[in-house]
């Protein structure tokens, strides 16, 4: 559950929840973690988001969450000589992500703490 | 076959992503699933086309033609007001009644496709509330249709009042099931869309929708309309206020 970051471009609020992508939201986070290694076009994401989280994302969900993640400003395109356009993160993309991966660490922590506690 | 799939995306989603979108497509083979993922992503993509829209283009321009719309709506009600006859401005109700007849029922024929999308993309509370929507839609159009067939005591189709309240109120719930999809709407317009369908499914309740309509007592369909335009002028200031500036200023 990350949904109280704020995203702001060129200065107007344009997303205060991340729950606004509604079931896009966990594709969403993935494809922002692997673009927070460098840029990658589609087919890169693909793999590299199956590889550290073990989750395949279908051609239709990538083209769901890329669209969105650009009009939010979260992520860029880059200019290509192929068709393969890759993407990489903006600023606004890296702020958002840093506070998310924030939050969903101090849940993580919480649990396994609790976990642990119980035991 | 993957030219196919491309091609079930909008236009302009296909102008920006479709070159693109195509060539990762070529990097792996088409299994079924696949496929189904890209069909789904295709509905998602036509549920929020507009969204990639640029102002100075018609879609974009929808919070300010609903308002438009629901300003003359709201003054043909107003107008007609006193006349009382049962035939208020009968020229435009061949047009306007079947009109309200074809987006009802558009909303019928729609709720497969919304709702594979939008169980895709929206929060399950927003799916839920689209889907009510649209079936009390469906349930209005029913009755209406019984009313038509059931001989003119019921329901009479040249009224050009029937036609504004079916259109409007059809295409209210028919924009604001879409918006629903995409991200849900505030709660102004949400309420003013349950009063207006609360107060019609009352009237199908009481039998004032059509049944029993008496024209000395006035039209039956004076209070939905007026609503409707209410749920069509919130729906729109909605829209507007809440239309990105990255989006809106974008040429």
């Amino acid at each position: 559950m990350v949904d109280i970051s704020v995203v702001v471009v060129e200065g107007e609020l344009v997303m205060d929840r991340l729950g606004d992508l509604g079931r896009l939201e966990e594709p969403s986070l993935l494809v922002l973690v692997s673009l927070s290694s460098g840029p990658k076009h589609g087919y890169a994401i693909q793999t590299d988001v199956a590889s550290f989280a073990g989750v395949h994302l279908g051609p239709g969900t990538m083209y769901a969450v890329l669209p969105r993640l650009e009009r939010l400003g979260l992520v860029e395109a880059l200019a290509s000589d192929d068709r393969r356009r890759p993407y990489r993160l903006t600023g606004a993309g890296e702020g958002w992500l840093r506070s998310a991966l924030d939050r969903q660490n101090v849940i993580a922590r919480t649990g396994l703490d609790r976990l642990g506690a119980g035991r | 076959m993957r030219g196919w799939l491309v091609r079930l995306y909008p236009r302009a989603w296909r102008d920006r992503y479709g070159d693109e979108f195509q060539a990762l497509l070529e990097q792996q083979p088409a299994t079924v699933g696949r496929v189904a993922d890209v069909v789904l992503g295709a509905i998602d993509a036509h549920l929020t086309a507009n969204s990639l829209e640029r102002r100075g283009r018609w879609l974009s321009r929808i919070p300010e033609l609903m308002i438009a719309f629901g300003a003359l709506v709201w003054a043909v009600a107003f107008a007609t007001r006193e006349a009382g006859t049962g035939q208020r401005v009968t020229n435009l109700a061949s047009i306007l009644a079947p009109m309200g007849e074809v987006v009802v029922g558009l909303g019928v024929l729609a709720l497969p496709p919304l709702w594979i999308g939008m169980s895709r993309t929206a929060r399950l509370a927003n799916v839920s509330l689209g889907m009510a929507m649209l079936i009390g839609a469906a349930y209005i159009h029913a009755v209406h249709l019984v009313g038509l067939t059931s001989g003119p005591d019921y329901l009479d189709f040249e009224r050009a009042d029937v036609g504004f309240g079916l259109l409007s109120w059809g295409a209210s719930i028919l924009w604001a099931t879409a918006m629903l999809a995409r991200s849900g709407l505030p709660r102004v317009p949400l309420f003013a869309l349950a009063v207006c369908s609360a107060v019609t499914l009352g009237m199908i309740w009481s039998g004032n929708f059509g049944y029993d309509f008496n024209p000395a007592t006035g039209p039956a369909f004076d209070i939905p309309i007026e609503l409707a335009a209410a749920a069509w002028f919130a729906i729109g200031l909605s829209l507007l206020s809440r239309a990105p500036r990255s989006e809106v200023q974008a040429e």
